[in-house]
Order: structure tokens, then sequence, then C-alpha cells
């Protein structure tokens, strides 16, 4: 219900005014033009009395809002706030609320909506339509409507330019070798899809292409960095480095250090060098006049060869086939005007939408035959590129692929997807005080949570159901042979036998990399206890799919808190296909302070009625997620008052008894035996060492550790000398009693947690309700239709780089079917995206 | 008269060595008799999170500063026998040339994110998150009645690897937002680089022309084989190029018989910290201004995404700080680890802001020009893009002005409007108007009128600062 009835007449705007870059918002004000109030008595009025006034008229006044004496003249200005207002609540379907007794009808709220946006305008306020075609507003055409069958298309995507990525920048500097820039591509920004197509270039993109150009250029025309050479004609070390002095590309190195007067071919060739390296084709007749006569042989003219070579790279590198990706539809015309992209536009459509980089061998072979003409084509190829049968997602490194965002793997934009729909990696960009938990490593979360996604994506079974509902995580893994490489090593230098005997007892110690520390403490793993599993993926107590994982979690948490707003947020618009307004103006939205509440108590603030109409979509979705703490970890119980000062003394306190508890063991191990074994260790270590000679190498620094290990050594084994029995039995006492006497510490309070929550608007009755927990929540989700047509809204989103029109309805009903016929395959997904009219087609 | 050598020199402490540039043309021709009318410079300041009331009243006038404090007529109060606020005490010196404006409102320009009003600052009008500019602001209209070489220039204090932005804060006209140097390397780079003599790099700015000519009539013809929506899309894009090149024509043809010093760069130009940067931001400012290189400044001192890590603030972000609460409390979201709250935190920046602004008006106070200083014909006008608070309501927005534009303003007074809700609330339109009246381009009214309140009055400018 409540979903049915939302913008529907700004889905017509987004039609009509597709690729304008804006509306006017007129500047100065027309107040002479007057107000329909024909319309105004004959629709507006009676819809207002019949749906409005009963809650905000004279007698009650909801949320202190009124309509009773609104007088229709719009244009004077004089009720504008309100009139806007109503709008927003009729076109969000917002009001009337789902219990009103009364609802009308959807033409009739669609043609007051109407009227009122259209009074707006004449004054030049009222929503700016523009906005609906940016990234966050794609949910404003209507679910149900999108879904229903009823619009036949044609679908299409407006010719465009798309302007690169900053990933195909970094893909492209790193295919050449180049020396990274400063990137001119900034991505969008914020939460959400960063690579739309509305992005432009402008002033500031030209600076910063020109500024790493200057870099890029000079390793082409001057060579790589090399050291200088010494008086033996060899590069010496300990020279400064320097270029090499000559171009790698001899039509290059030609222009520059040939004696003759260079030709009209040797411009030519240099001309047809530079299109190849940055636009991966021959320059047309038309384009080497230009290039080559034109421009070439002036700048040589005005600054020598070496300059004007550098002039024309810029240029190129400047031109906006270097910026942009071409999508005009220079293919086939359809009868009713749609145009095919071109073989060579789709060629690029389908490397983009996959990888980063300029078409493959395969690509441009099948390009070169003729091969890329047809949907059939397109599907083959596309096939071909999902369809890498292997597990090499293993080598994550994550130096390269998460601190620094690089991408790795064959496909990195269908990671990609995941990651930005997820918005998990922005786990990042969460500042967490250390002194709070040491152990937290927001980079490995990300990595594990992007090993989660992908193995879920290699069985390619039920894909989204399983990203929400799945325990089966991935923990602090690099892969089954490294595991056991890591093993292998662990028990080569294992002397005492502690691993040993710690397998024997059917425990395998933590293998994965030194450099996470303790961080899956998130998970409730301890490095003493966690028996850590050879075979991943592996079932994770208390977690169920992606919205529970730690890295989601902190990513949608505040800096001390949890956030169960920007959690249920996030479900409300990426689940439900629903949108929630900006906090309203003048509201100071801020939590109240008391560090003896929780939360869920905190947020009562926006149950009082003018806040409840947003918050309700949120708070109830986001709550669940209270099992876990603001670093992910779950709990039972939630701690109150100073609680980083309770957490800090837990620390330490377990951090001396478990000192305390190992060095008991210890004493209580040794026997007379041992003690003599302890001081003949000593001896022989003593034996052994050998003091350096004056004037050998590090002569000073090799004397001191000499010396340090003497000292050590020789306290070792007078201490080991001096323990007899009784010493012995002392020390064990001594340990046992200061172990008894310490004290754990008790939070000033606490509260047993609380996870209810509910769900509506899944527009399934037996989805909707109270739910208990998170995992009653994401197991609801899992099921919904509506989630995972949401889902599919959202790929289509990423994989068009703009938002969905009406006339997209086959093509996403189509991408959905294809999803459920073949049990929930994303691959399946992908390639009717990729053969859709909406992908292929232009206008 | 001082010895402009020197001064300049002085002036240039921050930026190295002593700039000499129009100034020194404008001499030349006053020594020969032509009598010039010096142009009127505008510099605008705008910060994130609010210019708090409280901050900017001076001592004896707290009460006006308090949070729910209503105003109900105008004050107008001379600020001789006050002390300023302590954060403002590097303004005591210039005291006769401020001004102190509490409760102009802004509320044609309010939006729904009240985090700021983006191009509505500068503007009054909606400007929604995102949203091209639908018209032009204040600075802009400025910039173009008075054209320098450079019409605007605007510095913002961006993230270390940022080049140029453009922050939904000025606009030159509708869809036409204006740029912002991020890096003051590049800034300098753009302003004085070119300015430089010698074979070389006269062939080195022939070729540049040479391919901003190349690219103009590159992408004009891109544009051509485009449909119709996607043609505008390209605009932008040729724009730059237009402009790089319009530049470099202009700068080409300064008078090269005045020797001008390019200030040496410092390492506060590359500096990783945001602060270091901001300084050399407003040295730069300093520099065109005296040069002569333009007329109407725009400075984004901050975004709520960076971090004052040189103020001892790194541990938050300015977002972050601006939800700390005013007064001490005891709780895990307040205050910084060393016990800094609210008010020390607005303390702290908004002390280091307004000694920037000192330091800039002092260096445009020691350079003569026509019978008193530079500073007499330049206006610095300091607010916040949410008003008084971090979450605004767009009801008030404290400013300072400094300056009094060759004695058309009257200044040395703590002004304070009624309240919005009061009669007599008057609006940031109005402020605007009357900059445009000082600046000698009178208009009637300036972006769009509050539909609540009355609308004749919004068009005109505010008396009582008008001289």
């Amino acid at each position: 219900m409540l979903l049915s009835s939302r913008y529907h007449l700004q889905l017509i705007f987004v039609v009509l005014i597709f690729g304008f870059a804006e509306l006017s918002v007129s500047t100065s004000l027309r107040a002479n033009e007057q107000t329909d109030l024909n319309e105004f008595s004959k629709r507006v009025q009676p819809f207002l009395a019949k749906y409005c006034i009963s809650c905000h008229g004279e007698k009650k006044q909801k949320a202190k809002f009124f309509l009773h004496d609104i007088d229709g003249r719009v244009t004077n200005g004089k009720d504008v706030e309100r009139w806007e207002k109503t709008l927003e609540m009729l076109s969000n379907g917002d009001m009337p609320p789902e219990k009103a007794k009364l609802h009308p009808e959807k033409s009739s709220r669609r043609e007051v909506a109407a009227w009122i946006r259209a009074e707006l305008k004449k004054i030049g306020r009222g929503p700016d339509e523009a906005r609906l075609t940016r990234p966050k507003f794609g949910n404003r055409v209507d679910h149900e409507e999108l879904f229903s069958g009823k619009h036949q298309g044609p679908a299409w995507s407006p010719s465009r330019l798309w302007r690169k990525s900053p990933q195909i920048h970094t893909a492209f500097e790193r295919s050449l070798r180049l020396p990274a820039g400063s990137n001119p591509f900034n991505a969008k920004g914020g939460e959400g899809f960063q690579d739309y197509s509305l992005l432009e270039a402008s002033e500031s993109t030209i600076k910063a292409i020109q500024i790493s150009a200057k870099n890029y250029i000079s390793q082409w025309l001057d060579g790589r960095m090399v050291h200088q050479k010494g008086p033996d004609g060899k590069h010496d070390r300990s020279l400064p480095m320097v270029r090499e002095g000559k171009s790698r590309y001899q039509e290059f190195h030609k222009l520059v250090h040939s004696d003759e007067a260079p030709t009209k071919e040797d411009f030519d060739k240099a001309v047809e060098r530079s299109f190849q390296l940055l636009l991966y084709r021959s320059p047309t007749a038309e384009e080497l006049e230009r290039y080559s006569r034109k421009f070439l042989t002036r700048a040589i003219e005005i600054a020598g060869a070496r300059d004007g070579l550098e002039s024309l790279l810029t240029a190129i590198i400047l031109s906006t086939e270097f910026i942009y990706r071409q999508e005009i539809g220079l293919g086939q015309k359809m009868p009713d005007g749609r145009r095919m992209l071109s073989p060579t536009e789709i060629a690029y459509a389908i490397a983009f939408a996959i990888t980063d980089s300029p078409p493959d061998n395969k690509l441009k072979e099948a390009l070169k035959d003729g091969r890329l003409q047809t949907k059939v084509d397109v599907e083959r190829e596309v096939r071909r590129m999902l369809e890498i049968p292997d597990r090499r997602y293993w080598d994550y490194e994550i130096g390269f692929t998460v601190t620094q965002h690089l991408e790795f793997g064959p496909n990195p934009r269908v990671l990609r997807f995941f990651r930005e729909f997820f918005g998990y990696h922005r786990a990042l960009d969460v500042f967490k005080d250390k002194s709070r938990n040491p152990d937290h490593k927001a980079d490995f979360l990300v990595k594990d949570a992007e090993l989660f996604v992908l193995s879920v994506l290699e069985k390619d079974r039920d894909v989204l159901k399983k990203l929400l509902t799945s325990d089966q995580y991935i923990v602090h893994y690099a892969g089954p042979e490294r595991v056991e490489r890591a093993l292998k090593s662990m028990l080569s230098r294992d002397e005492d036998g502690r691993i040993q005997a710690m397998l024997d007892k059917g425990r395998t110690p933590v293998l994965g990399s030194y450099r996470g520390g303790h961080y899956f403490s998130a998970y409730g793993f301890e490095k003493d206890t966690w028996n850590y599993p050879i075979e991943q993926p592996f079932t994770v107590e208390h977690r169920a799919g992606i919205l529970t994982h730690p890295a989601w979690l902190v990513a949608h948490s505040g800096n001390f808190d949890t956030d169960p707003i920007r959690r249920g947020k996030w479900i409300r618009e990426h689940l439900l296909a629903d949108t929630i307004p900006e906090i309203p103006i003048g509201v100071d939205a801020k939590l109240e302070e008391d560090p003896h509440k929780t939360i869920r108590e905190r947020l009562t603030k926006t149950t009082e009625e003018i806040c409840w109409r947003c918050h309700k979509k949120m708070n109830p979705l986001g709550l669940p997620f209270e099992a876990f703490d603001d670093f992910g970890r779950y709990r039972k119980q939630i701690v109150l008052g100073d609680a980083d000062a309770f957490f800090q003394k837990k620390r330490r306190h377990d951090g001396n008894k478990k000192n305390l508890e190992n060095k008991l063991r210890e004493w209580r191990s040794w026997d007379a035996q041992g003690r003599a074994a302890k001081v003949a260790k000593a001896d022989k270590m003593l034996a052994g060492l050998k003091k350096p000679e004056a004037g050998t190498k590090n002569f000073e620094r090799e004397l001191r550790g000499y010396e340090n290990n003497v000292k050590r050594w020789t306290r070792e084994r007078e201490k080991w000398l001096k323990i007899d029995d009784a010493e012995q039995q002392r020390q064990i006492e001594s340990h046992e009693r200061r172990i008894a006497e310490l004290v754990a510490p008790v939070p000033e309070a606490s509260k047993p947690v609380n996870t209810q929550g509910r769900l509506t608007g899944t527009g399934n009755p037996k989805l909707d309700g109270e739910v208990q927990d998170a995992f009653d929540l994401v197991r609801r989700l899992g099921e919904s239709r509506l989630a995972r047509q949401s889902f599919v809204r959202h790929a289509f989103r990423y994989w068009m780089g703009r938002n969905e029109m009406l006339t997209d309805s086959p093509t996403l009903i189509a991408a959905d079917k294809a999803y459920v016929e073949n049990g929930g395959s994303f691959k399946e997904l992908l390639v009717t995206l990729l053969t859709s009219d909406s992908f292929l087609l232009r206008k | 008269m001082l010895n402009r050598r020197e001064l300049l020199k002085q002036l240039a402490m921050g930026t190295g060595s002593a700039l000499l540039a129009p100034v020194l043309g404008k001499l030349h021709a006053e020594a020969k008799g032509a009598k010039q009318v010096p142009p009127k410079r505008f510099v605008f300041v705008v910060r994130a999170n609010g210019l708090r009331p409280w901050g900017i009243v001076p001592k004896g006038l707290e009460k006006y500063g308090e949070a729910r404090h209503k105003q109900e007529t105008v004050l107008n109060k001379s600020l001789k026998e006050h002390k300023l606020h302590e954060t403002m005490s590097a303004l005591e010196p210039l005291k006769d040339k401020l001004t102190i404006i509490q409760d102009l409102s802004g509320r044609a320009a309010a939006v729904s994110d009240p985090h700021g009003a983006n191009f509505g600052t500068l503007g009054v009008y909606r400007s929604d998150n995102g949203s091209p500019p639908a018209a032009e602001t204040i600075d802009g209209a400025l910039a173009k009645a008075m054209p320098g070489i450079f019409p605007h220039l605007g510095f913002k204090m961006g993230r270390a690897g940022d080049l140029i932005a453009h922050p939904a804060l000025s606009a030159w006209a509708k869809g036409k937002p204006l740029p912002f140097y991020c890096s003051p390397m590049m800034a300098y780079q753009e302003l004085f680089g070119s300015l430089a003599t010698g074979k070389k790099l006269k062939a080195a700015a022939a070729l540049n022309r040479h391919l901003l000519d190349f690219m103009v009539d590159d992408v004009k013809r891109a544009k051509k084989a485009l449909p119709g929506a996607e043609k505008e899309k390209l605009d932008r894009y040729l724009e730059g190029f237009e402009a790089l090149r319009d530049r470099q024509v202009k700068l080409a043809k300064l008078d090269d018989s005045v020797r001008v010093h390019i200030p040496s760069v410092t390492d506060k130009y590359t500096s990783p910290i945001e602060t270091h940067r901001l300084e050399a931001h407003f040295d730069l400012a300093a520099a065109a201004l005296i040069a002569g290189l333009t007329n109407v400044i725009t400075v984004d001192a901050d975004d709520l995404d960076g971090r004052y890590s040189g103020l001892g603030l790194g541990e938050k972000s300015i977002h972050e700080i601006g939800h700390l609460s005013d007064d001490y409390k005891e709780g895990r979201d307040t205050n910084f680890k060393d016990g800094t709250d609210g008010i020390g935190a607005r303390n702290i920046v908004r002390k280091y802001h307004i000694e920037l602004l000192a330091g800039l008006a002092n260096k445009l106070n020691k350079v003569p020009e026509g019978s008193g200083t530079m500073l007499d014909n330049t206006l610095i006008v300091y607010l916040s893009d949410a008003g008084q608070q971090h979450h605004a309501n767009y009801q008030s927005f404290p400013m300072l002005l400094i300056g009094n534009l060759n004695k058309r303003l009257k200044t040395g007074r703590y002004l304070h409007y009624p309240t919005y809700g009061q009669t007599g609330n008057r609006t940031i339109g109005s402020l605007y108007t009357t900059l445009l009246h000082a600046a000698g381009k009178p208009r009637e009214g300036f972006g769009q009128v509050d539909l609540q309140l009355p609308q004749d009055e919004q068009k005109a400018p505010l008396s009582e600062l008008m001289a």
C-alpha cells in the first residue's frame, strides 16, 4: 500500500527531462503569476478537506501542522513552507498514514501533487526535478509500477559520454608502468555507487591531467629513471637517478634526436604511435591532418621537437575521447528511433562494465572479425569474461587491496558492486579510538567481508539470500595452501613442542598473518582458545550474513556508539526500495547524551510524533543489531556508565591474570632435572659466544651484542643455580596467592540487550511484523521478493550508470526473472543486464 | 610615504620575497598625473559549522550572544567602549574598521540539509546538496562588476592531494560553479608562474597557448558530434580550456616594465597539514590582491570532512567538532581526550580564523593607495554557511565585516538586528544589496526574498550600515 503510491509524477518528469543538466529555479520572484484557483477549489481543497484536515485542522493539529486555513494562493508566498511540506508528504506517500480510515486514489493524489508542484514552480520553489537523476534519488521511481509488467518499454539509455572512473585511470597508469599521479577523475564520494554517468570533467580535471601528463610524457620521451653511469660506463648505484635520455618508442626518438630534418611521414608516425598508446586505435585521415600537420608541426616550430611532442601527447590525453567513454549509439538504427551501440562502443562498454581495462585481446579479435554486432555476440563475450574458474581470490593482499583501495582479480567491477552496495568498506573511514579497543583493525575486517562475498559468488547460488543470512564466514584466512605452509613453518620452529602438543589435543593455532594482531576478537575468537579452521568458510556463531559482519557493523556505526538509525536507513533504502527524506530544517539532530542509558533509550526522543514519521522507518530495522557493540562484537549485556574505563580495566585484569597463570604453569612444570637442564643450556650458550675481533665490520655493534649476550646468559645461569625445591615451592605459592587476589572489575551498570524490532513495508504479510533479533530480521529479508527486486534495481543502476526509468521496466523484470529461474545466480542476472536494451540501445 | 619596496618585502614575509606588480604601474600612472580611482575589493571567508553568536559579542554585551536571546529592536552600539571577545583580540587594533552583525536571517536559502546552505549562503536561494547553482552568488556578481585578470579567485582548505575543487559555495551564473584552488602550489603556479621572462619560458607560454587553442577547437568539434543533452556535459570542460586560455592571454599582456618579484614557495605550500595550506592560501590571497590580479576572493576556510590537526584538534573531524555541546558534559560522545569541550574547540578555530583575517587586513593596511591604504578600499566578510550553529535553521547568520570601502560603510559598530520572527528582522540578501551599493553597482535586491517577511525591505540596503 505504502509503496504503490509513490512518485508517479516525478517519474514522468524523469522521462521528459532526462538529460537536462538541471531545471531552472527562477532567480527572481515572479509574484505576478497567478495561482490557478479554479483547480484549487475544484480538486485540491476537497482533497485536503477529505483526507488531511481531520488531523491537521483547527481542532486537531497533529505535529503542530494544520491546513484548514490555507487559501490556495500559493504564489503569494505566504504559505509556501506549508505547501512544500504537503507536497512532500503526498509524493512520498507518507500521508495519510497507514492507520487512517480514508486513503485517496493514486490518481487524485497525483493530480493534487502536480497542482502544488506547478504552483510552487511559478515562484521558484518546490523540489528540484533534476535531482531525480542523481544517485541518491534512485528509489523515487515507483517500485510496484516498475515490476508490474504494465510498462513495455522500449528501453534505452540516453546517448552519452561517461566520464572514466578513477580505477580506469589507475589501470591505465599501471598497464604502461607510469608514475601514479594525482587522479584526475574523482569518484562521486560519500556512500553509494561512485561511478555514475552524470559525473563531468571540468577545469579541475584539466589541471590534474596536465600535471600528471608531464610525468607520463617524460617517461615516454626521455625514458625511465636510471642511475647515472660511472667512469666504467656502467650504471653506478651510488649516483643519483636521471632519465635514460632516449625514448623507447622509435617514432618519438627519431623526431627528437635525429639530425636530419623530419619528414611528413615522421610526424604522421609519431601521431599514429601516440593514438595507439592513449586511445588504442589509429587516427582517421582527418585526425591525422589535424594532429600532425596543423598541431604537431607548428608546436615543434614554436618550442622544438621534444616539447612539441609533449604538447601533442598532452592534447591527446586531454581529448574528450581519453576523458570520456563514448556511448553515442553509432550502430544500427531501429524503426522506433533507438540506435544500437556500434561494435567498438560495445567492446568498450562490456570491457568497462566488468573490468577497469580496455577490451582484452579476445574482444578485440571479435571486433576485428565482425563478431560484436548482436545481442548473441554480446552474451557470448560477457559469459566468457565472467567464466573464470579459479580461486585466485585467496591472493587477496591486504596492503594492495584494502588500504590502497586498489583492486585485484580479473573482474574487479563485480566485487566493487557488492562493496559499494553494502558499503562495508566504509569501516575504514570510521575513526575508532585505539585506546577503546586496541584489537580493532578495520582493514582486516573489510578483507574478511570481501572474501565472504567472493565465496558466495563462487558458488553463485541464492546469492542475495546467502549474503544476507549465511553464517559461513571467512576469518583471517589466506587460502588452504598458504595456511598449510604457515603451519609447516610454525612446526619447524616448534622447539618446545608446544604447537605439536596443541595439535595433538585437537586445536589448530591461529595461522593468519601476524599483522592482524588479535582483530578476530571482533568475532568472539581468542588467540588462546580458538581452534583455527584450516578449511574455510566455516560456521561462525552469532552471525548471519553481511549485515551482522563486523565490517558492515563498524561501517554503519559512530565513533563511540552503534548507529541504529543509519543501519535502519541502509536497510530501508537498499532492501526495501524506500526513501527517507532529509532531516527537516531546524531539527537539531543530536541524541541525548547520557552514559547511563542505552541507545534504544536515548532514541526515545525520536518517537515524538514529528520525528517518528521518518524514524519509524529506520529505528525498528536498526535496533535488532544492538546485539553487537560498535566494534561489531556480539554481546548479551550493554555496559553503561563509563564503559571505556570498564573495558580498559577489564583488559588489564585479563592480561595480568593470563600472565600470572602462564608463569604459575611454568613454575609448576620444573623439577630438579629441568632446572639442571636450564643451567646446562646457559653454559652451552655462553660457550658458544664468540668475542668479535677488533677491526672487523660493524665491530662496535657486534661487541655490544656480545657483551649483552654474556650478561644475559650469566644471569640466567646464576638464577637457575640459586633455585632449589623450596624456592620453587615459594614461587608457586606466591603466584597462586597473587592470582587469588586479583579482582575482576565490574561495570558501573549494565542492562541486558534488547533486540526487538519491526519489519514493515515488504508487502508480504508473512514477513512484516515484529522481529526477535537481527537473525530473525535478515532471515525475513532473505525471503523477501521486495528485497530481491531492490537488489536488482541497485545492480541496474550500477551497471547502467544511471537511475532507472519506467521504460526500463522490461530490463528489470527480465533480470529478476533470470536470477530467480537460475536458482539465484548473480551471473545470470548480470548477463541479462548487459544484453538488455537498456545497456545496448541509445536514444 | 613609505618606501614601496621595503613595504612589499614586509608584506611578503609569508610568501617569500617581495612582490611588486600593477600597484607600481598605478603609481607610475599617478606620478604622471593621471588620477586613478582604486577599485573596490572584496574578500569572503566562509567557514563550516556555524559562527556562534556568543563567540563574537564584545565584552559587556555577552547577553546578546546567548542562545535564546530575543532581540526586539535594532541595537547599534559603538565598539569603542567595548573590548572585543578574547578570540578576536587580533582585530583590536583594527576595531574602528570592524562591524559585528548579528541576527541577519537567510530563510530564503533554507534547505532541508541542516549542514549548510551551499550556494545559498552567498547566493540567497535554495540550493540542495549536490545541485548545480541556480544563479550567481554575491562574490560572482561583484567579480563581474569589478573584473580583474582573474575575475574571481577561490581558495579552499582541501585534502592534501586535491588540486582544484568546485565546492558548492560560489557561482558565476546559473549552472556555473566557480573553481577553488585546494593546492597552494598550483595556485602559485597559475597566479605567478607565467609572469616569468626568458626565451625558454616564453616559448613554453606560446606552446601552451597553441595547445589551449587546439583544445578549445577540439572540444568544440567533439561537441558538434554529440546529441543535444550531452553537449551540455562538455560545456564545463570547454569552459575550463577557455578560462585557462583567457587568463594566459591577459597575464601575458601585463606591463613588462613592471618587474614582478615572484613570491618564493615555502614548506607550507605542500604541507600535509591543512592549516599550513590555509595559511599559504591567505598569503597568496594577499599577494594576488596587492598585485592587482583580482578584486574578488572567496576563501572556503574548511569543510565538515576536514580536520584541524594543525591546531591540535585532529582527533575529531570538523563535523564531529560541530556535534560537541557548548557546555562541558561528562559523556562518551563529548569532548576531546584532553578535556577540550565544544566551547574550547570553537574558540581555538575562531581565534585561528580571525588571526588570518587580521593578518590579511594588516598586510593590505600597509600598502598605500590613493590617499589611504589598500584596506580602505577593501571589505573582508567572515561568515558561516550554516549561520549560527552546526545544525542550521538559517534564521541567523552572524557576520564580521572588516573595512569601510572608502568610507561608504559605517564601521566600528556592534549591530544587532531583531531576531527572526520579530518585526524589523533583516536578511543576508539586504546585506549583499548593501555591498553592491557600496561597490557603486546598486541593484534592487539580491537573490530570492523570504516570502514570510515584508518584501520591499529585503530589496533595500541596510541603512544602519550605509554611510
